[in-house]
């Protein structure tokens, strides 16, 4: 029997700055038959150890790769990933998993996609966006929607940069207050949805971010039209074990860590509990 | 099941058979504690055995899912050792109540699903049961009988043997290979059991719900939560009482739930895990600060939720409680299993002074 | 699992639990179904006792300054060093200028030796302990013995139930659930509060006022034109019992209100249970020499048992500069480690054996369960040492020897200090609410032990206020802000709650102890 709670062991093998406050990771597996064999998808999520402090549940930010490890985009918020924050290419890190279900991809094949991402929550839709792009003639039009507290506060600066000039997706950002470089919109997100022309009969629609922006952009989502279970989204929870066991991250009777953190509009609307 | 053998063994000759299996294995068994505590708990001596045992008011559920256990040690060096920790001891719990017993096989199925949990289910292999049924509630906080919890169990619900009291002698009612193999301890003590033997069972079970003075209305609560038809109000008024304490959760043979600690000290330490429960507000809030369960009655509708919702229910295959009344001597305000559900069978009912005032017409203006 | 059966260290309702002990290790607690006191119940604190015994931050090993840095050294040394050092100031200063400041959570044998270390080593009696203590100077011993002084057992009798004070569920859980029950059955109740809690929710008279003691003494003496409802409550009552939490009030106002009550026992038949606030609260009372800390002035040695001064003590830190020796015995470093000369590592409640009074006066015995961590002591073995390198002769080197040797007698009365409390002024603008500490919650959340207990950090992480709906919207203050609150001697930012508990004007918080008025802005 496989022992859960025990983690593997992986080393960092890149770390590279997003914001003042937020880092991306690269991590490798020492053991060249577990790289081989990890597989997951755009959505789950890993444990992520820093031993002597505890784990932290951080979502997979790299579309799936063979056997080159994964990436993950940390912002530092606890005691966990304050430690994680310290920690230098060569440092060993636990990692158990990966944890949780995962964006329906396959679902959206032939139709168009709209991604909307608030702050934090673009990470795990960049492992769903490098998914798509990989299979790019799968899908109709793909358009990202990214809104930033700041100029500062974007993550993957280059990289939106490449998949705006790359022909592949629409991209568009926004941000909350601008800076003297900042010669783009200035708003919440859903100030973007009147730069473009959406179908909701034949588009899924991804979002991530922040509570009350997600409460936002589903209002207007189902204002537009889009069907219940067109909307998808994460949910966060408070989490220990991600294996459905301690308790921690249940909403109703769904745990987050086994049950999600994907789920459609359809699935939450009818909780028990505030999502 | 590897026979359905029925013995009889008579009562002086149990602790005979008790020391045969405490030459095997650790026999948790029924003694008196200190400040005259009645236990289920090691047996140093067979003359501790304590035939007259009531109720433990530590579940045995706790010896299989200890209140902290150490999941495994870790040491810096070159990149860092990690070792797991397991308890692969063997233990027979001699004397375990039908209810204990339907919440290990809860917590089994628990522990099982999805991702199995190799630290529980290491002690449960090791772990054999020789119940004991209940002709009468040891305790007047028992109401095993309003919840599928008891008072005896059938065949398949998980017990190795299970003892019924007759008179001067047990039915020992045998459902595993292991039961045989325990009975094969000291077979010279069992005789067959004859038909009086079960007909004097039969007896002694028939009427026993009638002995039972806890009545808690499960079934309603179980509707009324599924349906979220309880009153907040009424939520509110049973929260305020609640002191947090975290009593109903440890002792209750259902509750599983803990969290996951780290320790460390000079280059080396441990991750752990304790038990939790859902009443503190650190239960759920995040590391932002932020708590979508932040309000006290929230936390206790959300545990009521969790023992008493068809949605549970369904994904567990039972109700999460079996009526041992252990939450009824521990909670010190009045908020227990039962108080909870007598309130929540009359929530929302008509005031007493009925259908005429209802029925009153609105004057004109 | 096997269980070792003991006595909860935290408060003075002395809950009889068992320690869960598993391969060597204290794995849990459960609460004892049969004690008396306990009855198979337990607080939050009662069932979270074990989460600090195996901390990393314990103290395992003797520590001594040097060079502005504590360093580990051996006992020997640290014992040496504490001696030199006690017995230098002795020469010097002469014994009086030498101190001892226990607590409430120090056993019966240590504060037997302590009595002795100070008597015979150094003919003081400046043995300080938990301040509140000596209100008790001047209060007659009937409201703690004798026929008129109540056990928790007693509750379900008494027809009138008359609480001075407030969170009694919070800080006494055993007398509050006896009294919510007795309030279940049909027994009525009446708090006299700053505070509205659960059981003045449950009362069927409220007096909500931030002076208890006055409505004490007007109900004492008669004072006012007609009787009021609380006192037509007192006539009507055949067997009222008053209740009141020590050291919930600043000492003079506690002498005030302590004095009404036994004017209140002269007239009507009333029973009192006084609720000491640790687990050995009483029977350090037994034991209590010397003042405040206005009394200390002149020390030139002290030594700290288990308790945190300067992390709570108004005056504390300006007596440390006079120090030539601060000695602290403690389970970690706390505010007044960082003060200390030296620093004595000992075990806790689950690690040692002793007697506690709980606050009925009940005698308990704890037991060891387990060893302590590194070289930790129990504390009576550490006096024990400290006695005999002092020269005292027979102290007794097992538990068992100090036990027979303890003498448990009472000290006499005492004048009354004379230094004023700090009293509330009514101060000119801007300052909005008059704040006044929730005393016991203070001394909880400050506590050592439970600053070192997991589940009470993770669910205490903030400093929060209270604050009534009303004055919320007059000062623009919403639920969740981080507030500034300063005024007379009170300095801290806290979390804002809304809650109409508390009445208009009033903040009533338990993380600051000075009263006064204050302002509150809203940090950046």
């Amino acid at each position: 029997m496989e022992n859960i709670y025990l983690p593997h062991l992986t080393k960092i093998t890149e770390v590279r700055p997003e914001t003042p406050d937020t880092l991306t990771f690269h991590l490798g597996f020492d053991d060249p038959g577990l790289a081989r064999a990890f597989t997951f998808r755009p959505g789950q999520f890993v444990e992520v150890s820093v031993f002597g402090v505890g784990e932290a549940p951080i979502g997979f930010a790299s579309g799936p790769t063979n056997g080159d490890g994964f990436e993950i985009t940390v912002k530092a918020m606890g005691s966990v990933t304050r430690a994680l924050h310290r920690f230098q290419p060569g440092d060993a890190v636990g990692i158990r998993g990966p944890f949780g279900n995962s964006f329906p991809v396959e679902e959206a094949k032939g139709l168009d996609v709209v991604i909307v991402a608030g702050g934090i929550g673009l990470p795990p839709l960049r492992s769903l966006l490098e998914a798509i792009l990989a299979a790019r003639s799968a899908f109709g039009t793909v358009t990202l929607l990214y809104g930033a507290r700041t100029p500062v506060d974007r993550v993957y600066k280059g990289e939106l940069e490449r998949w705006r000039s790359g022909g592949d997706l629409i991209v568009l950002e926004t941000v909350d207050a601008g800076d003297d470089t900042w010669t783009g919109p200035v708003g919440v997100v859903t100030t973007l949805f009147s730069r473009i022309t959406l179908d909701p009969a034949r588009t899924v629609a991804y979002t991530c971010g922040p509570p009350v922006m997600i409460k936002f952009v589903i209002q207007d989502l189902l204002r537009m039209g889009f069907a219940e279970d067109r909307i998808v989204s994460t949910l966060e929870r408070y989490m220990k074990c991600g294996v459905g066991k301690c308790g921690h991250c249940t909403i109703g009777h769904m745990y987050v860590c086994v049950d999600g953190p994907v789920f459609t509009y359809k699935q939450i609307k009818d909780l028990p509990e505030p999502p | 099941m590897a026979s359905e053998a029925r013995h009889v063994i008579q009562r002086e000759a149990v602790p005979a058979w008790v020391a045969a299996l405490m030459a095997e294995a650790m026999v948790i068994g029924p003694r008196r504690g200190s400040a005259g505590d009645a236990e289920l708990a090691p047996l140093t001596a067979v003359e501790e055995l304590d035939l007259g045992y009531t109720h433990d008011l530590l579940p045995p559920t706790r010896y299989l899912l200890p209140p902290s256990e150490v999941l495994f040690r870790f040491q810096d060096g070159d990149g860092v050792r990690l070792e797991p920790q397991y308890d692969d001891r063997r233990r027979i719990f001699f004397g375990i109540r039908s209810c204990d017993v339907k919440g290990i096989r809860y917590q089994e199925q628990f522990f099982q699903r999805d991702f199995p949990d190799i630290y529980f289910l290491t002690r449960r292999a090791n772990a054999s049961l020789v119940s004991l049924a209940c002709p009468a509630p040891p305790l007047p906080t028992c109401f095993c009988t309003c919840c599928d919890g008891g008072p005896t169990l059938q065949s398949g619900e998980g017990y190795d043997i299970q003892l019924t009291p007759l008179a001067g002698r047990y039915l020992a009612e045998v459902d595993s290979e292991t039961g045989e193999r325990l009975v094969s301890k000291a077979p010279e003590l069992f005789q067959e059991a004859r038909a009086a033997d079960l007909s004097e069972r039969d007896r002694i079970l028939a009427g026993v719900e009638q002995r039972f003075s806890t009545t808690a209305y499960l079934a309603r609560g179980i509707a009324k939560l599924t349906n979220d038809a309880v009153p907040a109000a009424l939520w509110e008024e049973l929260a305020e009482r609640c002191i947090r304490c975290g009593g109903c959760t440890y002792l209750c043979p259902l509750c599983t739930c803990f969290t996951v600690c780290d320790r460390r000290r000079n280059g080396q330490g441990e991750r752990f895990r304790r038990w939790d429960h859902c009443l503190l507000s650190g239960f759920t809030r995040e590391a932002s600060g932020h708590n979508p369960r932040a309000e006290k009655a929230q936390q206790f509708k959300r545990r009521f939720f969790h023992k008493l919702s068809y949605q549970y229910l369904e994904r567990e295959g039972r109700p999460g409680c079996v009526g041992c009344g252990r939450c009824l001597t521990t909670c010190m305000m009045g908020v227990d299993m039962a108080a909870v559900l007598m309130r929540l069978r009359d929530a929302g009912r008509r005031p007493k002074w009925g259908p005429a005032w209802a029925a009153k017409p609105k004057t004109s203006p | 699992m096997q269980r070792v059966l003991t006595v909860c260290p935290h408060c003075s309702c002395g809950c009889g639990l068992y320690l869960l002990v598993d391969r060597g290790e204290v794995v849990g607690v459960m609460p004892s179904a049969g004690h008396p006191v306990s009855r198979g119940s337990l607080c939050l604190k009662g069932w979270t006792s074990f989460q600090h015994l195996r901390r990393s931050e314990r103290l395992e090993s003797p520590h001594i300054r040097k060079n502005g840095e504590l360093e580990a050294v051996s006992w020997d040394l640290a014992l040496s060093r504490v001696i030199e050092g006690l017995q230098g100031v002795r020469e010097t200063h002469g014994g009086q200028a030498v101190g001892f400041w226990a607590s409430g959570r120090t056993t019966n044998e240590e504060l037997s030796l302590l009595d002795r270390i100070a008597t015979e080593g150094f003919e003081t009696q400046a043995v300080w302990l938990d301040p509140c203590l000596h209100t008790m100077d001047h209060v007659p011993g009937s409201l703690l013995e004798g026929p008129r002084a109540a056990r928790f057992d007693e509750i379900p009798a008494a027809d009138l139930l008359v609480i001075f004070g407030q969170n009694l569920h919070e800080h006494h859980p055993q007398v509050a659930s006896r009294i919510l029950r007795a309030m279940d059955q049909g027994k009525r109740g009446a708090v006299v509060s700053l505070r509205r809690d659960l059981l003045a929710g449950r009362a069927i008279l409220h007096l909500q006022t931030p002076a208890p003691e006055e409505v004490a003494a007007s109900l004492a003496d008669g004072t006012g034109a007609e009787p009021t409802p609380f006192r037509a409550l007192l006539m009507e009552a055949a067997r009222p019992l008053l209740i009141y939490p020590l050291k919930s009030l600043p000492l003079l106002r506690e002498i005030q209100l302590l004095q009404a009550v036994e004017r209140l026992l002269r007239r009507f038949p009333a029973k009192v249970l006084l609720l000491f606030p640790r687990a050995n609260s009483r029977g350090a009372f037994h034991r209590r020499k010397g003042r405040g800390l206005s009394d200390m002035r002149g020390l030139k040695a002290l030594m700290v048992l288990e308790e945190n001064p300067a992390g709570w003590e108004d005056g504390f830190r300006d007596l440390v500069p006079e120090l030539e020796l601060l000695v602290l015995q403690d389970l970690f470093l706390t505010e007044t480690a960082a003060l200390a000369h030296v620093v004595l590592p000992s075990a806790s409640f689950a690690e040692k054996g002793g007697t506690l009074l709980n606050t009925e006066g009940r005698a308990q015995g704890l037991q060891p369960a387990v060893p302590p961590p590194g070289d930790a002591r129990p504390g009576w073995a550490i006096l024990a040492e400290l006695a005999r390198r002092l020269g005292i002769s027979d102290v007794g080197s097992t538990l068992e020897e100090i036990q027979r040797g303890m003498r448990l007698e009472q000290v006499g009365a005492a004048p009354v200090p004379t230094r004023p409390g700090p009293v509330s002024r009514a101060a000119s603008d801007p300052p909005r609410l008059q704040h006044i500490p929730d005393r016991l919650g203070y001394l909880w959340l400050s506590d050592t032990l439970l600053r070192h207990t997991d589940d009470w950090q993770r669910e205490h992480q903030d400093r929060w206020i209270e604050v009534h709906p009303e004055d919320a919207k007059e000062l623009g203050l919403r639920p969740g802000w981080v507030v500034h609150v300063a005024g007379e001697g009170c300095d801290f930012t806290a979390t804002v709650r809304i809650s109409d508990a508390v009445g208009r004007g009033i903040l009533c918080s338990p993380h600051a102890l000075v009263e006064g008025r204050v302002s509150l802005d809203r940090a950046a």
